[in-house]
């Protein structure tokens, strides 16, 4: 574990604690204590931004931990009856808590809305107001993604690979999870250099990366519909095994373009006159954006074996999930 | 063309029929007269260079039957002013790079651009400024004339979209595409994304008079109307033009070629999944229509007019769609072959007209190609 972010033990015994008193372990067929423990979210977070300070670590950790949770409430108790009106009433309460003034406009009324209460109010002043626009943008995309993957098993619609991939980006955090990392590590990336279109496509592809792993990883999981390996194979009539192959080919060359695209961000440099210390700050996020895949692959496949051993439950197709062609040594190191 | 086609062109699915706008011919009049006006044609982009335009590639192309096919319903001014924007904005891609890779001249390049955005100022007010070439005359004109009846929103929207016309240049001028061929992932996403699709998106807004609601403009089914529908539109041009850009022009970034490489499918094959996928979108579209804004309206409880905006601007886009496919059935550039049976009306020009050569984007997003 010697990627993982110094602070991780701290960041454990934090977590719990915030989980415990936003009630995130109350309910047994989302979390409880042994489960959230097994889930062990201070970990991915710990992985996934492994250079950070404690003060922006626990901040990102408190939003993802909250967004961890609500993707585990909607999964245990909307999805199954395809509960579309309680899926949206659930996710407009939480938007009532991306607040930009810490007053919070109602007491929150369940553990997922304590959680975000918490977080955000902690973020809010340390984020200058077109950060929280994005972070409030990001959580939106988030909780809109939830709202279509109800809706496709609502209506037993099972998206097309198009579709998938967009709602994949916002669930896992297209616009969120590079916020937050740059965030992590002092905002020094210039506000220019976000809004090239070089950027934007490293950041497309990165998120595919780890969209096309998580849904590996979930495969075969309770959500029948919305996972890459399901889509895909119903769309080109193939079979789960070369639906499987499929997705962690395009995982691969998601992979590839993501590595690309970093390849063609220098000549950015010099189109945008950058000082020595903005280019190393880019060089900076670039590593930080390889760091976060290798610590959210290796804490997956931590997951996965975790399972395998105390579940056994899981299929044997899909093993070694999200490492090939990762040219990042932290899965090496974690596995 | 009188290669044989390199596959049959699958059946397309159409929502209805496609119309043809009665103004079709005083509109040909109507914008051929604006853009002499607008010193676009016999235009070189540089001294002793060859046109931009020719009056004869200004014929054939026939951007009035563009819009007339793809806004049946829009008014005769309306419909002008839509050719006039068509016009403009494959002016200014040819006019753009014909000048900047003579020059070579990056910088100049850039300014040239942020001047074009100061003519378009969101207040809607006269920019004020001189005007210097054809391409800020044309766009000037335009600005007047388009956004009075428009929010600051959409014009927010409208630029937004049309700046990205402008980086697509600028990224084509600077060669910055490496040749690497696109995955399946990237390449739908991304012709999305430097499309002008979605622009075109913007201009039904004004054309049917019907701009989203404010209140519900950040929302996600009106997004995937947008989008669903750039969707269908360059799959369907990719399956048009396959022939022309990887027979003709040597390039790669086609839906057909990029699928049949990936999967390593033949040709035909290749082609029925990108139709697969246009047929998908289109179904998407549809379902976003009857599934999502029934609940988007009660959610955000719009009144009747509201309502009845969007399932306009929803129809419209559909009559896009389907014009759009009509005019590449029509268009004796494209391989259609096997699909014959509405035969030619756009009898303007025949002969093969010297439109830019080094521009492809722009028209390839709007399911249109350069004269070859």
């Amino acid at each position: 574990m010697s990627q993982a972010n110094q602070h991780l033990d701290r960041l454990r015994e934090h977590s719990l604690e915030f989980a415990r008193r936003s009630g995130m372990l109350d309910l047994p067929h989302v979390w409880d204590e042994q489960a959230f423990r097994d889930f062990d979210p201070a970990l991915w977070s710990a992985l996934t931004h492994p250079r950070a300070s404690w003060n922006e670590l626990v901040r990102l950790n408190d939003l993802h931990l909250t967004l961890w949770y609500a993707l585990a409430y909607v999964q245990s108790t909307f999805k199954p009856s395809g509960d579309l009106a309680g899926t949206k009433a659930f996710t407009r309460g939480l938007a009532d808590f991306l607040i930009t003034e810490p007053v919070l406009p109602r007491p929150p009324v369940n553990p997922a809305e304590r959680g975000l209460a918490e977080a955000w109010q902690n973020l809010l002043p340390c984020v200058a107001s077109d950060q929280l626009s994005r972070l409030r943008t990001g959580v939106l995309q988030f909780t809109d993604s939830a709202v279509r993957e109800v809706a496709n098993l609502a209506q037993d619609r099972i998206p097309d690979p198009v579709d998938h991939v967009e709602n994949l980006r916002h669930k896992v955090g297209l616009i969120l999870a590079p916020e937050l990392l740059l965030f992590s590590l002092g905002n020094r990336v210039p506000s220019e250099v976000m809004r090239t279109r070089e950027m934007v496509a490293v950041l497309d592809a990165w998120t595919d990366v780890a969209g096309l792993n998580y849904d590996l990883a979930m495969y075969p999981g309770p959500d029948a519909v919305n996972n890459s390996v399901v889509v895909n194979r119903e769309f080109l009539g193939i079979s789960t095994e070369e639906a499987i192959a499929l997705v962690r080919r395009l995982h691969g060359s998601q992979l590839d373009e993501f590595e690309h695209s970093l390849g063609q961000l220098p000549v950015l440099f010099d189109d945008l006159r950058l000082a020595e210390q903005e280019r190393a700050a880019t060089l900076i996020f670039a590593d930080g954006l390889r760091d976060w895949l290798a610590g959210d692959a290796g804490w997956e496949a931590g997951r996965h074996n975790q399972q395998q051993t105390t579940l056994s439950t899981v299929p044997a197709g899909p093993t070694g999930l999200g490492t090939t062609g990762f040219r990042i040594p932290a899965v090496s190191a974690l596995t | 063309m009188s290669k044989p086609q390199p596959y049959e062109l699958p059946e397309f699915y159409l929502p209805h029929p496609a119309r043809l706008n009665p103004h079709l011919e005083a509109t040909r009049v109507h914008t051929k007269a604006w853009a002499y006006e607008m010193d676009m044609i016999d235009t070189p982009a540089f001294e002793g260079g060859p046109p931009v335009m020719s009056e004869r590639a200004f014929d054939t192309f026939d951007y009035g039957g563009l819009v007339a096919w793809t806004h049946p319903d829009a008014s005769k001014e309306e419909l002008d002013l839509l050719a006039d924007w068509y016009v403009w904005v494959f002016w200014f891609d040819d006019h753009f790079l014909d000048t900047f890779k003579h020059t070579g001249d990056m910088a100049g390049a850039k300014e040239y651009l942020a001047r074009l955005h100061r003519f378009m100022p969101v207040d809607g007010v006269d920019s004020g400024l001189e005007i210097t070439n054809a391409t800020e005359k044309g766009l000037a004109d335009l600005w007047v004339r388009t956004v009075p009846a428009m929010s600051g929103e959409w014009r927010k929207r409208f630029i937004a979209n049309t700046i990205d016309l402008f980086d697509e240049s600028l990224w084509e001028l600077a060669n910055r595409e490496s040749g690497r061929l696109a995955n399946p992932i990237t390449y739908v996403l991304q012709r999305r994304k430097v499309g002008g699709a979605p622009w075109s998106a913007n201009l039904v807004e004004h054309a049917i008079e019907a701009e989203w609601p404010l209140k519900v403009a950040h929302t996600r089914p009106l997004q995937v109307l947008s989008d669903t529908f750039s969707d269908g539109v360059h799959m369907l041009n990719d399956l048009f033009s396959y022939q022309r850009e990887i027979e003709t022009e040597g390039e790669i970034n086609n839906a057909v070629h990029v699928m049949s490489e990936y999967f390593g499918l033949p040709l035909q094959k290749a082609a029925d999944l990108v139709n697969d996928i246009r047929t998908s979108r289109l179904k998407q579209f549809e379902n976003t229509v009857f599934t999502e804004l029934p609940a988007l309206f009660a959610e955000y409880a719009l009144t009747p007019q509201e309502q009845a905006k969007i399932a306009l601007y929803a129809s419209a886009l559909q009559d896009w769609q389907v014009g759009g496919h009509e005019w590449h059935m029509n268009a004796s550039r494209y391989m259609n072959q096997k699909r014959g049976a509405t035969p030619p009306i756009t009898t303007t020009g025949s002969g093969i007209g010297g439109l830019g050569t080094a521009a492809a984007n722009i028209r390839k997003i709007f399911g249109l190609e350069a004269v070859a």
